[in-house]
């Protein structure tokens, strides 16, 4: 009888463990915009930008997002002074952009094709290589731009200049 | 123009400019800089700027449409499945993906599919594996991990059954000993095992189970995990593995061809950034390994016709730290590795006899042995201005082997000290060219006994020699280059693998013993090769021949004597052979049309040969019309081996692996008398071919699961002349590891 309910309890007990966040309660996220809505966004009202540009690959970009960008403090400064966008270098989709459309010319004819945005913004020495976050001031010119991991503590010094 | 990227040349400064065309960037950097203008499908503006303090300067860019050649995007390459090294020595990366597409447990099974790479098993008692490097023997090759030469003398007989396959980042491979960091023993080349480096915070838990021939079954369980700061300034990786493989018996005669084998590996590897500029990282693992073969595995190895037993208790530790100058343009490494080895070993048995003394010899076949192996050394670093490298170092290595076995008289104690210190300049005076410029001195002692009965041979030796080595690369055009070396090396008279192996014959022990008086043995190797990589659209090819000469002067030869010692055991002797040279060429083949199939080729076309003939067996006074026999090429070494391997993501969760290898024929010796008098067999080719289906099932986005399964040698190809019987000689065994296997795996963890 007690092994009979200990057992699942056990179980559970693990699997809780393993996933923290199921049972906590709803976490604080960033209010990632796409390209799309931060046009309209900035002729509202404007505001700082912060772009993130990742690719599926990158396991670095993959470690920001689940340890960096869910920290309570990079969270509430992203989302109070920042129109936060995230975009994957390498999507095909075509992005419209203060009315112009932006495409991933590369797309089927090179492996890793890097879309157009990405080449505009988040190039060094013509070459691109995630994770790259870009900082601008809200008439949108570029203020920094970083091209390595970065952990909250280097984020929020780098959001807060 | 709207929407162009302006940026300032060699800073992170850059705008983009606005709808209407107009830019401004602030707090241009005085004097004189670079100002670019770029947009996608319009060649790139540039124009030099002296730039002024507190002024503003206007600059009005007209970009020219770019019609005829896109300026490529170069992305980092570590993600392509075809790699283009810009290193001068051509090193070949067998990644962790290919161990798993060929569902290679240990490393010793995965090796097989890179050009000029052949694992080869060499006993059916204890299932002795070595991995041949351009036809070369085991002890013609370092083996490293983490660049360490930690596996010593006695590793290297068992150790490559030993280390699990989920630890492998990926094993870089080196044909001819190219680079002048690499011991001077490493004459066919270097294994080395890189070991994974953490980012990610992941977990996964593995099992394998495969049924061979119907009849033996092949358990593993395998777990790893790793945790990483978010400063990623600590992390920690750790990893084992328990597997239980039942013996097998190919030919029904009571006498196995695959050992029972049972494996139990843990460790862990964790590192610590005490600041931006340097790194601590420390590692050991634990192996405990058991193997037994022979007949009758269920009674005590005395009351056998013919047990080898062996008890492994191994420990790895290592410590790393790495110093970098405020300008990062220097690196200073200190290391410290080290290895110790406890072993339990019954080599012998009743051997079909069953007389009062077959049993007293059997009784006393227990044997102990007992390996320590160090490695210490520093290594400096300096990134030159002009991006050339200067490394100078100095390592010290040290393998004390003390191997007994009492009721033989046998032992093995042995001291080998190598101081080397070593000096490398990459220079790279034009764009195209790059050389490797090097040379190594190492100072060698050895202290050695020897004793197989009342024969006893020793080794005193203190050894100096200075070994240059040259490697360059000319990048003939973009994607064509051409990469050329000479290197010298050699190697200390000293017991390596197989001297520390013993086989049976005619049911008695086959010693090796090295010969009074042994000399050093010396190579010159020299390759050329020339590489080409292209990319047509989506497609990628890459296409590598390379050819390869090494001389060996007084090569060390194993040489059976014809005698025979009191208790009946053979007697091999290692001498000084014949001069020998091993050249051929190495070719590998890669094409992708698109990222969901690649298929890979490569293989070797060679010869090994003695410049005189060289005697393998020699009787002792004329016994049974037994002669001399000689060879004038290498035994168990194929003129023609390759391997094939094609992968195929049919989606995103569901992939398809084929993959292969060749061996052609080859000469491989066989023991037909109690004297040793061999008779020469030429085998059969073979082709081991695998195919492997895997599903991923993605149940969350930290939780993974993958079913796989698939046939290993699907054809069946395997050896199907084993000797049989208590009398049979165990290291006729040649061609594939295993017969046809069915595997299953399922794995379940945090991974990507």
């Amino acid at each position: 009888m007690f092994t009979k309910s200990v057992i699942p309890f056990c179980f559970l007990l693990a699997i809780s463990m393993l996933y923290p966040e199921s049972n906590a309660q709803v976490k604080k996220e960033v209010n990632w915009l796409s390209f799309d809505q931060l046009g309209d966004s900035l002729n509202a009202r404007p505001k700082k930008v912060f772009i993130d540009f990742y690719t599926s690959w990158c396991i670095f970009c993959r470690k920001m997002d689940r340890v960096v960008f869910t920290k309570p403090e990079v969270v509430d400064l992203l989302n109070k002074e920042y129109y936060a966008v995230r975009m994957d270098a390498e999507t095909t989709d075509t992005i419209y952009f203060e009315g112009r459309p932006f495409v991933n010319l590369k797309a089927g004819k090179k492996r890793n094709a890097i879309h157009q945005m990405a080449e505009l913004l988040a190039q060094r020495n013509g070459q691109f290589v995630p994770p790259t976050m870009i900082i601008l001031d809200p008439e949108f010119k570029v203020k920094q731009r970083y091209f390595e991991y970065m952990d909250s503590k280097k984020l929020l010094i780098a959001l807060r200049k | 123009m709207a929407f162009a990227g302006v940026s300032i040349a060699n800073s992170t400064l850059g705008v983009v400019t606005d709808a209407s065309g107009a830019y401004s960037i602030e707090n241009v950097p005085v004097g004189e800089v670079t100002l670019k203008v770029a947009s996608v499908g319009y060649r790139t503006f540039t124009k030099t700027l002296n730039v002024k303090a507190n002024s503003n300067t206007t600059v009005d860019a007209v970009l020219t449409e770019d019609l005829l050649n896109l300026e490529e995007v170069v992305v980092s390459g570590t993600r392509y499945e075809l790699d283009r090294k810009r290193a001068p020595v051509v090193v070949s990366v067998l990644s962790n993906r290919l161990l798993s597409a060929t569902q290679s447990l240990a490393i010793s099974d995965g090796l097989n599919y890179q050009p000029g790479v052949r694992v080869e098993t060499n006993c059916q008692n204890c299932g002795f594996t070595q991995v041949r490097l351009n036809g070369l023997e085991g002890s013609y090759s370092q083996i490293l991990i983490n660049s360490r030469a930690v596996f010593s003398a006695l590793n290297s007989v068992y150790g490559l059954d030993q280390i699990p396959t989920n630890i492998v980042e990926r094993v870089e491979v080196v044909r001819s000993g190219g680079s002048a960091l690499y011991g001077s023993n490493a004459i066919a080349g270097t294994v080395n095992v890189i070991t994974r480096e953490p980012v990610e915070n992941t977990w996964q838990i593995g099992s394998n189970l495969a049924l061979i021939d119907g009849d033996a079954f092949d358990r593993t369980v395998n777990f790893n995990g790793s945790i990483v700061s978010e400063d990623l300034k600590s992390g920690v990786t750790f990893y084992g593995m328990s597997r239980d493989r039942e013996s097998y018996d190919a030919n029904g005669d009571g006498f196995t061809e695959l050992v029972n084998l049972e494996n139990n590996v843990f460790g862990g590897k964790a590192f610590l950034k005490p600041t931006e500029r340097s790194k601590l990282s420390i590692d050991f693992s634990s192996i405990q390994e058991y193997r037994r073969g022979g007949d009758r595995l269920e009674l005590a190895p005395h009351f056998t016709d013919i047990t080898e037993e062996l008890d492994h208790n191994t420990i790895f530790a290592g410590l790393n730290y790495d110093l970098l100058s405020k300008s990062k343009q220097d690196k200073f490494s200190f290391y410290f590795s080290s290895q110790v080895t406890n072993r339990d070993s019954f080599y012998g048995g009743l051997g079909g006899g069953r007389t009062p003394q077959d049993s007293l010899l059997a009784l006393n076949a227990y044997g102990n042995t007992d390996d320590l192996a160090m490695v210490t050394g520093i290594q400096y670093t300096r990134n030159m201005n002009n991006n050339d490298v200067l490394t100078l170092g100095v390592e010290n290595q040290f393998n004390d082997t003390e191997d007994e076995i009492a009721g033989y008289n046998r032992l093995v104690d042995q001291r080998v000290n190598t101081i080397g210190l070593y000096g490398q300049y990459e220079w790279k005076p034009t764009n195209r060219l790059t050389a490797l410029l090097g040379a190594r001195y190492d100072a060698t002692n050895v202290d050695g006994e020897y004793r197989v009965g009342d024969i006893t041979n020793a080794s005193d030796v203190d050894l100096g020699v200075f070994s240059p080595r040259v490697t360059l690369l000319y990048q003939l055009m973009e994607n064509v280059q051409f990469r050329g070396g000479y290197a010298r090396g050699f190697r200390a008279p000293q017991a390596f693998n197989e001297d520390l192996h013993i086989s049976s014959v005619g049911g008695e022990p086959q010693f090796v013993i090295l010969s009074e008086g042994l000399d050093k043995e010396t190579s010159n190797a020299y390759t050329a090769s020339l590489n080409i990589t292209r990319d047509f659209g989506l497609t990628q090819t890459n296409f590598l021949i390379e050819g390869f000469y090494t001389q060996l002067n007084d090569p060390f030869v194993q040489v059976s004597t014809g005698s025979v010692l009191p208790n009946g055991s053979i007697l091999e002797e290692v001498r000084n052979g014949s001069g020998a040279s091993v050249s051929g060429v190495n070719f590998e083949a890669g094409f992708s049309p698109s990222s969901t199939f690649s298929l890979q080729l490569g293989g070797t076309a060679q010869q090994a040969v003695f410049d005189e003939e060289q005697v393998l067996f020699e009787p002792e006074g004329m016994t049974n019309g037994e002669s001399v026999v000689v060879v004038d090429e290498f035994t168990r070494n194929p003129n023609l081996y390759g391997y094939f391997n094609s992968n195929w993501s049919v989606t995103d969760a569901f992939r398809f692996d084929f993959t292969g290898t060749y061996t052609g024929s080859m000469t491989v010796p066989r023991v037909i008398s109690e004297s040793g008098f061999l008779a020469l067999i030429e085998s059969d080719p073979f082709f081991d071919a695998n195919i492997k289906a895997s599903y991923q099932f993605d149940i969350s986005e930290d939780f993974h699961l993958e079913l796989s399964g698939g046939v290993k040698n699907i054809f069946n190809s395997y050896q199907d002349d084993f000797d049989s019987g208590a009398g049979r000689d165990s290291d006729y065994i040649y061609g594939p590891a295993a017969p046809r296997s069915v595997f299953v795996s399922l794995k379940i963890g945090h991974f990507n």
